[in-house]
């Protein structure tokens, strides 16, 4: 398991489920939606997560001992979460907002 | 906590562990680098935790869908204590101060870079329960 | 496991060895000492090093290492188990002015020669320093462990 399933537990991020009208609305636009950017957005994060653990899994067996990359993949993967939890935050924000507007 | 002890976090508790017994292991045959008639010793750790990772890609299980599905998990292995005959000085002893510094250097970084691992992982958590919605 | 049986591992070479240290000094000031209070020159000590082992080990010589009461365990360190008088005959020489001189005129000087001193000196140092090493070494590591989640 991936701290960012984990945490989606914590936050209760559901990146479909939390978007519905709006967001479908946009689908039907040119270019990726804001449900999709997010998705990807998580999708990244997740990989980034994942390939930062298996590094770490293989420093401990001894398997691999590049520091440096392990260092900077496990930055990488850090920066990425933090950006797209900054992100989703900005964007419920707005939606929050808009559905404020709408009544 | 089940939610923050996944398989990664086993690996750096277990391998911070291993890094922590052989400095201690290095520092008894560095003490004891003039002791007649005593053999170094060694902790065994990284080479069984490879063998552990092989068996279990072998078996096909490259993804663990659920962090409670480990089989002899490689995380669960300990680090072992291992006495070593090799070839001995005329006062019997096979320390070779050399090869105990470079050990301990290595290990040194090895533990740091775990340990730094480690908090990097509660750094994040840590982030996201403070930051996130 | 103890954390902090790094530090006291390295603490029993760092203890040992300046023994090891003394007795060199002894050696070398006392070089020269024709009469000691027991009679007769002075003899050259040495300490004999050993393993320190913990209860289980003393109990069972010859045992190796492997486990201890909290899992897999490293040695306890190193310790002086006694100290001894060189039995080596005395340096003789021929002088017959000396007032420690016996009735044909020789004197009895230590059986303690400058070469072997220094090397159990270079041995004492060289040891020391690396289990010196080896404390900063353990305290890095354990400093960076106290890091985490911070």
């Amino acid at each position: 398991m991936t701290e960012t399933a984990n945490l989606n537990q914590i936050a209760g991020i559901n990146p479909e489920g939390n978007f519905p009208s709006a967001a479908r609305a946009e689908e039907k636009e040119n270019g990726p939606s804001f449900a999709e950017m997010l998705q990807n957005a998580f999708r990244e994060v997740n990989e980034k997560q994942h390939q930062a653990d298996e590094m770490t899994e293989k420093f401990v067996a001894g398997e691999e001992d590049n520091l440096h990359q392990l260092m900077i993949q496990t930055q990488e993967a850090r920066l990425s979460m933090q950006f797209a939890t900054q992100v989703t935050n900005k964007v419920v924000d707005s939606y929050q907002e808009m559905a404020r507007m709408q009544i | 906590m089940p939610l923050f002890n996944d398989g990664v976090m086993q690996y750096l508790s277990a391998g911070l562990d291993a890094a922590s017994l052989r400095q201690d292991t290095i520092a008894n045959n560095l003490a004891n680098l003039n002791t007649p008639n005593f053999n170094r010793s060694t902790v065994s750790f990284e080479e069984q935790l490879q063998k552990a990772r092989e068996a279990e890609e072998g078996r096909g299980s490259l993804e663990r869908t659920h962090p409670d599905h480990l089989p002899q998990s490689p995380a669960t292995l300990e680090p072992t204590v291992q006495e070593e005959a090799s070839t001995r000085r005329i006062d019997g002893n096979n320390v070779d101060l050399e090869r105990e510094m470079l050990s301990m250097v290595n290990n040194q970084v090895r533990y740091n870079a775990m340990a730094q691992r480690t908090s990097d992982r509660f750094d994040n958590w840590q982030y996201v329960i403070n930051e996130g919605w | 496991m103890s954390m902090f049986s790094a530090f006291e591992i390295s603490g029993s070479a760092l203890t040992a060895e300046k023994q090891r240290l003394d007795l060199v000094s002894s050696n070398l000031a006392n070089m020269n000492t024709t009469r000691t209070p027991d009679g007769g020159p002075y003899q050259r000590r040495t300490a004999v090093f050993a393993e320190k082992l913990d209860e289980a080990r003393r109990n069972n010589p010859g045992s190796p290492l492997g486990r201890g009461d909290s899992g897999a365990q490293a040695g306890r360190g190193v310790q002086v188990n006694s100290i001894y008088a060189d039995p080596a005959p005395p340096r003789v020489e021929y002088d017959p002015e000396h007032p420690d001189a016996d009735e044909e005129g020789y004197v009895e000087y230590p059986n303690v020669e400058v070469s072997r001193e220094i090397t159990d000196l270079i041995t004492a140092q060289r040891s020391y320093e690396s289990s010196s090493t080896a404390v900063n070494t353990a305290k890095d590591m354990y400093l960076k462990a106290l890091e985490i989640g911070s």
